[in-house]
């Protein structure tokens, strides 16, 4: 009985690393004295080998249901862990000078960072459930796994009232969200009696005009429409993301998505194909309407980190109609792939670049980063390079990216999406020139300048933003970066 | 040495530049000879290639869905290369003394903005010609943005949001080329040389067509920028600085002409067609209102903005029009428009640095205390004005002689922009008598001094092109005529008889 | 072939010679002073002279030099040739002749002024381009010239560009000129529409050759129409003469060589060279004499009241180009081109003979404030009346032999209102200039300054050129008179008359006879009225309002200024501000507005208050319920 059980894990073992390193931290933090800077080492050097390890062992024909059904590890639940191991790792390597700090308000929060590492494994460890779920439950057992690990992660600072603000709301809604998704989940194994993605499948073909499954499906849709803060879903994100420490929002706007995104790969096309006729022009509905009002609203935005939530949702957006053309059965995903690491790579140096910069007391205000070019030259360099990438404003990744996903929109015939994301890209590349006009043009002197960062910005901040900016400069001008490496794990076209 | 590696040097030179430029520590001067020396060395190689017709490269860097690198050199861009890196060396030049702050980004992004101009210009893949389309925006957001005048951050914001909105339309338009193509022949490519070919024999249904080429147009009418679409350019080139609004005007502009006659008109003649009235109608307007506004103006620099926007309403005209002497004169036209009025800039900028306005009323009687400037303005004016003899005749008499004969549309809006001929006279003569002839009554006026050595390198180069072009165009026009003939060998059976 | 190399240096070093010689003065005129300015520029002017005289007298016409290409209009092409025939040759001779004269009286009359280089490099400048102008092979070519000459006038005009008015004379000579070269350009667009060239021996072989569709001679009559249009701006006809007068505010040397005896005659030039294309349509060559008579005679009563000098001679100048155009329009090229070559010397030398008074009478330019000048200025004085006398139409002088033909050509026409008008013309403008003439030299001197007789330079060319509109009738006498009119056979080769007087020769002698009695009688009456009128001027005259009109021009100017200038200016400034800043601008920013508007509304949304997220957020996923439920089942 046991020989299965150890079987499976065997075979899944990259899912698993993240609870074995997460234990070990905890053990250690039993015994062990060491400081911030320790665990978070131990940390990062455990992803780096456990990354190393899956790409070694990564097998694209491999295609086994394990865990009884519950689990499929296939080529896609190898890439999504393998990207979702390298996003944690970024992560950890942006906290790293935070967490070295010795100030009133980083000091009471970060004396417990085995604890802050643990919640951060765990939730990587939900993307990678959600990646290859193959029944309902564990998609549901994912989802929550990754949410939970991110209601304490978002109020980590509890001196701050604004941290325990968005850490609040983030489980309030993440509860509403949750309990919409399983009422959705209800409907369906109501209809179709099962769980498995397999078996509903099938049942589906039969059941095209059952209201029942219409129900169930677009309450699914919405479940997962708050996870990925959809616009109708989205008006907690504001709070949340300004309110979070700057690596778990960087962490929120890109990794949540990422695992959502996957999850909702799976279910869309490979079991709800079949009724497509339902969810599509809702799902376009809801991309059109984030791109267009996730940029409108960010068009007044003051603060940097509410700036960076709309932007967010509109990339969010622009990601859900990537996964609209991708097509799993033909293999057909590299629009949706392209952007989901182009986009999260700018996200995540920019969010770097705002942890070094801002200073904790009051949020970093756009003003603040006036005439920041004179003072620190490579700093607005990289914030200019990634804010033209987010833009989606040639020679830079975000256009490539934003290409391969109006190429895909014209050739599957979407027109009214591709003329809306054209619509929302120009109301993006409006506030974002507003940002860069503050950062490079503006005469006055941002707050930002005098102040010293206390903390010179340490090997790991360095390496997380030159990997960035290279990505996002070298992307757009040559593709075949990030290009060649999609088409051959997916084993696509 | 003329084979495709000359290209990917004319390709590659401007961005190495543009390294080295930012890369020049030291105090100001040291980069400024650096820059200048560079412009000047690229100007050179350019110059190498006079004799090309037409060279090819292909990369070897396979992208996804078949975009390559491919590079394609033919005489309608290579003159403008050719234009760009001159004009670039002038703005240079120019700028020695004149830019305090910043001198390193100043020089790095003039380059950046020739590299891009380059390679947008060498593109024979559709999708990294409109990489590099916008990419040309960048350095000019900032050229505008940090060494402009007081409303700098509206005009540069205009400026960059209004150009980037129409090009994603093209972006649309481009996109269903491409797809239409793979999904005729199942080959995925961008290559505007294949594109042509496979469209000259089997050519795309005119509905779909017509909206295709709108997106296009509507991109290119923005930066050329054709009549509704032209009012940021006064704001940008008042804002601008003095070097920036030479290039903004000798380059950027043509940079609209130049894809409606590359891209726009050979891949969708049927469509160019039947939008051919309507256009013309657009571009004549544009000449007339270009001319009366510029009359009313106390602002030289808009005063010659909307110049060139009555100027270039020759070049659409002579372009929708669709005739070859009609396109020989249009291409002329954009060359003699960046050299007069690049020279405008130039002089305007000297007064402007001497004397710290640009309100016309605050000069008078220059011609008294400045005549060797006076000189030189009257020449650029009579260039502008289309005087027989100097270069700007030729063009336009090309273009309007061109037309009449044209029957796609009405020889009625060759009447009409021929009356641009008589308003063109009026707001520069107008100029004119403002800026230097009455009496000299203003005293810091009498203090001005006049050119010297270091203006004469700029202006006399200027004033020898303006008359060899106008007496001996035909060195330039050889070239031209075979590849104008060549588009319209393959567009002939599409258009009217 | 060498023979064709040897004048085609000869023809290049005419043309070229002023052209180097504008560029010479201009820069060195500073350094080396008003000497080597005024040798050079007279010498180098002799010296194209020399040529043109040496290809008149020895090349076999017509003679056709190609230099090299210019223009590449896909089929055909142009390219910078000369032309030398008879037409050509004749206007070149008067160009380059009164040329040199008027060079050699500039170098006295501007003696001392600043500018002196400056003036003379724009005197070369306009030699050159007359001299493209009337050699040129093709249109373009001629256009060239056209323009060219108008630039000089531009900058001659303006030429003490310090007074603020001078300028603006230049500016609107310009423009004007340029209304004209609108109309001249798209003649040439229609020409090259229905002949594919424009070389101009091409165009008028395929004329008389072809024969014409009905659409062709749509365009050939357009072309017409607009080549009248070109020589209306550029001979100040009626539409577009108002810049003349005003182009008194040039110097005076000016006046004579352009804007009296060569520039203005372009217009004359044009259409004669362009005949056989006008023979195509008899209206338009009836419009060109209604628009000639009707110029004489408005210009002619306008001059009766000028008080300036230059601006009566202005008037009268108009008023025989006025002659001129009525002849070639009754198709009688010869007499309007006999008239041009005489007209050049008499209003040359009347224009000098001003200048020499101006000069003398320190520019004193009001005719009010001269008199009794005849035993001041004597040779000024001899030579001024015999301009007079000739331009009166007095025989045997050039002015009533060429006049005398024009009215032969009115008469034999038997058009009664342009035999009106050309006679009553010819009485004002004896009448007018004897009244110049007698304020100026007779009765009690009005003027302030003392007056004194110019130097020997000035005076050497009035005596010349008075010689020359004395003797110039030979040139053309009629048969009739025993004449052998040479001018008529030597341009026959080139221009065909249409009036032929078909009558037996006796009574064609006799007509011509009493013809010729009646336009004398009617000169000398206006000559000896005028001496009544005048004879004690004491200084006011035409008081009364009626001739208020008159005295100001008819209100002309300030008609054009109402009617085109104002509303120009007002359309300009509603597109600005209208079109421009408020519709196109407006839209732009307006959608940013929109855009900035809508999204602080969206905000108001992110109230931070919970209970209102739920709440959106239900609002949101029930319309998004029933829009899937309604959409596709």
């Amino acid at each position: 009985m046991f020989e299965k059980l150890i079987q499976d894990s065997m075979t899944a073992l990259p899912m698993l690393h993240w609870p074995i390193l997460a234990c070990l931290v905890l053990v250690v933090n039993l015994f062990g004295r060491g400081g911030p800077q320790f665990y978070l080492g131990f940390v990062a050097l455990g992803l780096i080998a456990s990354l190393s390890w899956d790409i070694a062992i990564f097998n694209n024909e491999l295609r086994e249901t394990v865990f009884s059904g519950g689990v499929v590890w296939d080529s896609y639940a190898q890439v999504f862990t393998i990207i979702a191991k390298a996003m944690v790792l970024v992560v950890t390597l942006t906290v790293f000078p935070v967490a070295g700090l010795q100030t009133k308000f980083f000091k009471s929060a970060f004396d417990q960072t085995a604890e802050f590492l643990v919640c951060l494994l765990l939730s990587g460890m939900g993307v990678s459930i959600l990646a290859s779920a193959a029944d309902l439950t564990s998609l549901f057992l994912g989802l929550e796994i990754m949410s939970i690990g991110l209601y304490c992660l978002c109020g980590f600072y509890r001196a701050d009232v604004r941290s325990t603000e968005s850490g609040f709301k983030y489980l309030m809604i993440g509860a509403f969200s949750t309990a919409i998704f399983l009422y959705g989940v209800a409907f369906i194994y109501g209809a179709t009696g099962e769980t498995s993605y397999a078996l509903i499948a099938q049942k589906m073909t039969t059941l095209a005009g059952d209201p029942l499954v219409k129900l169930g499906v677009l309450f699914t849709l919405a479940g997962l429409a708050f996870k990925l803060a959809f616009v109708p879903f989205h008006l907690n994100t504001a709070d949340v993301y300004e309110g979070a420490p700057t690596p778990v929002t960087g962490y929120l706007a890109t990794i949540v998505k990422v695992g959502v995104l996957a999850a909702s790969l799976r279910l869309l096309w490979g079991v709800l194909e079949s009724v497509s006729g339902m969810w599509i022009s809702s799902w376009i509905a809801l991309c059109a309407l984030s791109i267009v009002i996730g940029n409108v609203v960010a068009l007044q935005q003051r603060t940097m980190k509410k700036l960076l939530a709309f932007s967010s949702i509109s990339h969010a957006g622009f990601m859900g109609l990537g996964l609209l053309v991708s097509n799993p059965q033909s293999g057909d995903v590299f629009p949706l792939m392209s952007y989901i690491i182009v986009y999260s790579a700018m996200s995540l140096g920019l969010f770097a670049l705002l942890t070094y910069l801002e200073n904790g007391e009051k949020p970093l205000l756009i003003e603040d980063l006036r005439g920041l070019v004179r003072k620190k030259v490579w700093v607005s360099l990289a914030l200019g390079i990634f804010i033209f990438g987010l833009a989606g404003i040639p020679p830079f990744a975000g256009f490539m990216i934003k290409f391969w996903i109006f190429q895909a929109l014209i050739e599957q015939g979407y027109w009214t999406a591709a003329w809306i994301g054209v619509l929302g890209s120009l109301l993006g590349a409006a506030y974002y020139l507003k940002v860069l006009m503050t950062i490079f043009i503006s005469e006055e002197e941002g707050s930002l300048i005098s102040y010293a960062p206390p903390r010179d910005p340490i090997l790991s901040l360095r390496l997380v933003v030159i990997a960035a900016t290279l990505l996002t400069l070298l992307g757009g001008v040559r593709p075949q970066l990030y290009a060649h490496w999609i088409f051959s794990t997916l084993a696509l076209k | 040495m003329l084979n495709s590696n000359y290209l990917l040097v004319l390709f590659a030179f401007p961005f190495l530049a543009t390294l080295i430029v930012s890369m020049v520590r030291g105090r100001g001067q040291a980069v400024t000879w650096v820059s200048i020396a560079l412009a000047l060395g690229y100007f050179i190689v350019v110059l190498l290639g006079l004799t090309v017709t037409e060279l090819r490269y292909e990369a070897t860097w396979f992208l996804p869905l078949g975009l390559k690198y491919g590079l394609y050199l033919d005489s309608y861009a290579y003159y403008l290369i050719l234009l760009s890196s001159f004009l670039t060396l002038l703005a240079l030049f120019y700028s020695r003394g004149v830019v305090e702050k910043k001198i390193t980004a100043y020089h790095a992004l003039f380059h950046a903005l020739q590299a891009t101009v380059v390679a947008c210009l060498l593109c024979d893949d559709l999708v990294f010609f409109y990489v590099f389309w916008e990419a040309m925006l960048i350095p000019m957001y900032f050229i505008i943005g940090v060494w402009g005048g007081q409303r700098r951050l509206y005009a540069t914001m205009k400026f960059f949001l209004y150009t980037f909105a129409g090009s994603l339309f093209m972006l649309l338009g481009l996109i269903a080329v491409y797809i239409y193509y793979y999904k005729a022949t199942g080959v995925w490519t961008a290559s505007f040389q294949t594109l042509m070919e496979y469209f000259q024999t089997n050519p795309m249904p005119v509905t779909v067509q017509s909206w295709i080429f709108l997106t296009f147009v509507l991109s290119f009418a923005i930066k050329v920028p054709l009549f509704p679409f032209h009012t940021w350019l006064p704001d940008a080139h008042v804002e601008a600085p003095t070097a920036g609004s030479v290039i903004l005007a000798g380059i950027l502009l043509k940079m609209g002409t130049y894809g409606l006659m590359r891209f726009a008109v050979p891949l969708f003649p049927e469509a160019a067609q039947a939008f051919a009235g309507p256009l013309c109608f657009l571009s004549v307007v544009g000449i007339i209102l270009g001319a009366l506004v510029a009359w009313q103006q106390t602002d030289i620099k808009k005063l010659i903005a909307y110049s060139s926007v009555s100027h270039l309403g020759f070049v659409t005209l002579g372009i929708f029009m669709m005739t070859e002497t009609g396109w020989n004169g249009a291409y002329l036209q954009m060359i003699n428009h960046g050299i007069s009025t690049g020279a405008l800039f130039l002089l305007v900028g000297f007064l402007y640095d001497q004397r710290h306005t640009r309100d016309i009323s605050a000069y008078g009687g220059l011609a008294k205390i400045l005549p060797m400037f006076t000189l030189i303005l009257v020449v650029m004016t009579l260039s502008s004005v289309a005087l027989p003899g100097t270069n700007g005749f030729v063009g336009e008499f090309l273009i309007l002689l061109g037309s009449f004969q044209s029957n796609t549309a009405s020889w009625i809006w060759v009447v009409l922009a021929s009356v641009g001929v008589i308003l063109g006279v009026i707001y520069m003569l107008h100029m004119i008598q403002k800026l230097c002839y009455g009496k000299p009554s203003k005293p810091e006026v009498e203090t001005m001094t006049d050119l010297t050595w270091k203006e004469w390198v700029l202006y006399s180069p200027l004033v020898a092109l303006v008359f060899f072009m106008g007496i001996y165009p035909i060195w330039f026009l050889g070239p031209i005529q075979e590849k104008t003939a060549g588009i319209f060998a393959t567009i002939a059976p599409f258009l009217a008889k | 072939m060498e023979e064709q190399s040897h004048l085609q240096c000869i023809a290049a070093l005419a043309v070229l010679l002023p052209l180097v010689g504008s560029a010479l003065w201009f820069s060195l005129g500073k350094k080396f002073g008003e000497k080597f300015v005024s040798i050079g520029a007279v010498s180098f002017l002799a010296l194209s002279f020399a040529c043109i005289a040496y290809i008149f007298f020895t090349a076999t016409l017509p003679l056709r030099i190609n230099f090299f290409q210019w223009l590449p209009l896909g089929t055909s092409s142009v390219s910078f040739a000369f032309l030398f025939d008879p037409l050509s040759l004749a206007l070149s001779m008067v160009v380059t002749g009164v040329g040199t004269l008027i060079h050699l009286y500039a170098t006295g009359y501007m003696h001392g002024d600043a500018g002196f280089g400056r003036f003379f490099s724009y005197l070369n400048l306009f030699v050159f381009s007359m001299l493209m102008l009337t050699l040129s092979d093709s249109l373009p070519g001629l256009f060239l010239g056209w323009e060219g000459v108008g630039l000089c006038s531009y900058l001659l005009i303006s030429f003490w560009f310090t007074d603020e008015a001078n300028a603006s004379a230049g500016k609107k000579a310009f423009i004007v000129n340029r209304v004209g070269d609108f109309g001249f350009l798209l003649a040439m667009f229609c020409i090259f529409k229905v002949f594919g060239a424009l070389s101009i021996p091409e165009i008028l072989q395929t004329v008389q050759a072809g024969n014409f569709s009905g659409d062709d001679l749509f365009w050939t009559r357009l072309a017409c129409f607009g080549l009248v249009l070109g020589a209306a701006g550029k001979s100040a006809q009626i539409p577009l003469y108002v810049w003349l007068p005003d182009a008194m505010a040039g110097p005076t040397p000016v006046s004579a060589l352009i804007h009296a005896a060569t520039m203005v005659t372009a217009g004359v030039y044009l259409c004669c060279r362009m005949q056989p294309l006008f023979l195509l349509h008899l209206d338009v060559l009836n419009v060109i004499a209604y628009m000639g008579a009707i110029t004489a005679f408005f210009a002619a009563t306008i001059a009766i009241f000028q008080n300036d000098i230059k601006k009566v001679l202005a008037y009268s100048t108009i008023s025989q180009l006025g002659y001129m155009f009525l002849a070639v329009g009754l198709g009688a090229p010869v007499a309007a081109y006999f008239h041009l070559i005489t007209h050049a010397f008499f209003k040359a030398l009347l224009f000098l003979g001003a200048g020499s008074v101006i000069h003398g009478l320190h520019h004193e330019q009001d005719m009010r404030h001269m008199g009794g000048l005849r035993t001041k200025m004597p040779i000024t004085f001899w030579c001024m009346t015999i301009g007079v006398l000739a331009i009166a139409g007095v025989p045997p002088l050039s002015g009533f032999v060429s006049k005398d033909e024009i009215l032969h050509n009115v008469w034999g026409n038997h058009d009664w209102t342009l035999v009106a008008l050309a006679f009553t013309t010819a009485f004002m403008t004896a009448f007018y200039m004897g009244r110049l003439w007698i304020m100026t030299f007779f009765g009690k001197f009005r003027g302030h300054h003392e007056a004194h007789e110019s130097p020997w330079t000035m005076t050497s060319v009035l005596v010349i050129l008075a010689a020359a509109s004395a003797l110039a009738g030979i040139l053309n006498w009629p048969h009739l008179w025993g004449g052998s009119e040479t001018l008529g056979t030597y341009l026959s080769t080139v221009v065909q008359a249409l009036i032929h007087h078909a009558e037996d020769p006796a009574h064609a002698l006799q007509s011509s006879l009493t013809l010729a009695v009646v336009s004398s009688l009617v000169g000398l009456a206006g000559l000896t009225i005028a001496y009544f009128r005048y004879r004690n001027f004491s200084g006011e005259e035409f008081s009364s309002p009626a001739f208020r009109p008159f005295q100001n021009k008819y209100y002309i100017d300030e008609l054009y200024d109402a009617i085109v200038v104002k509303n120009l200016r007002m359309f300009g400034k509603f597109l600005w501000k209208v079109v421009d800043g408020f519709v196109l601008d407006g839209v732009l920013n307006g959608s940013a507005a929109l855009a900035s508007r809508t999204s602080t509304y969206l905000r108001q949304l992110q109230t931070g208050l919970m209970q209102q997220y739920a709440l959106w957020i239900w609002i949101g996923f029930l319309i998004l319920l029933l829009g899937a439920w309604t959409g596709r089942s």
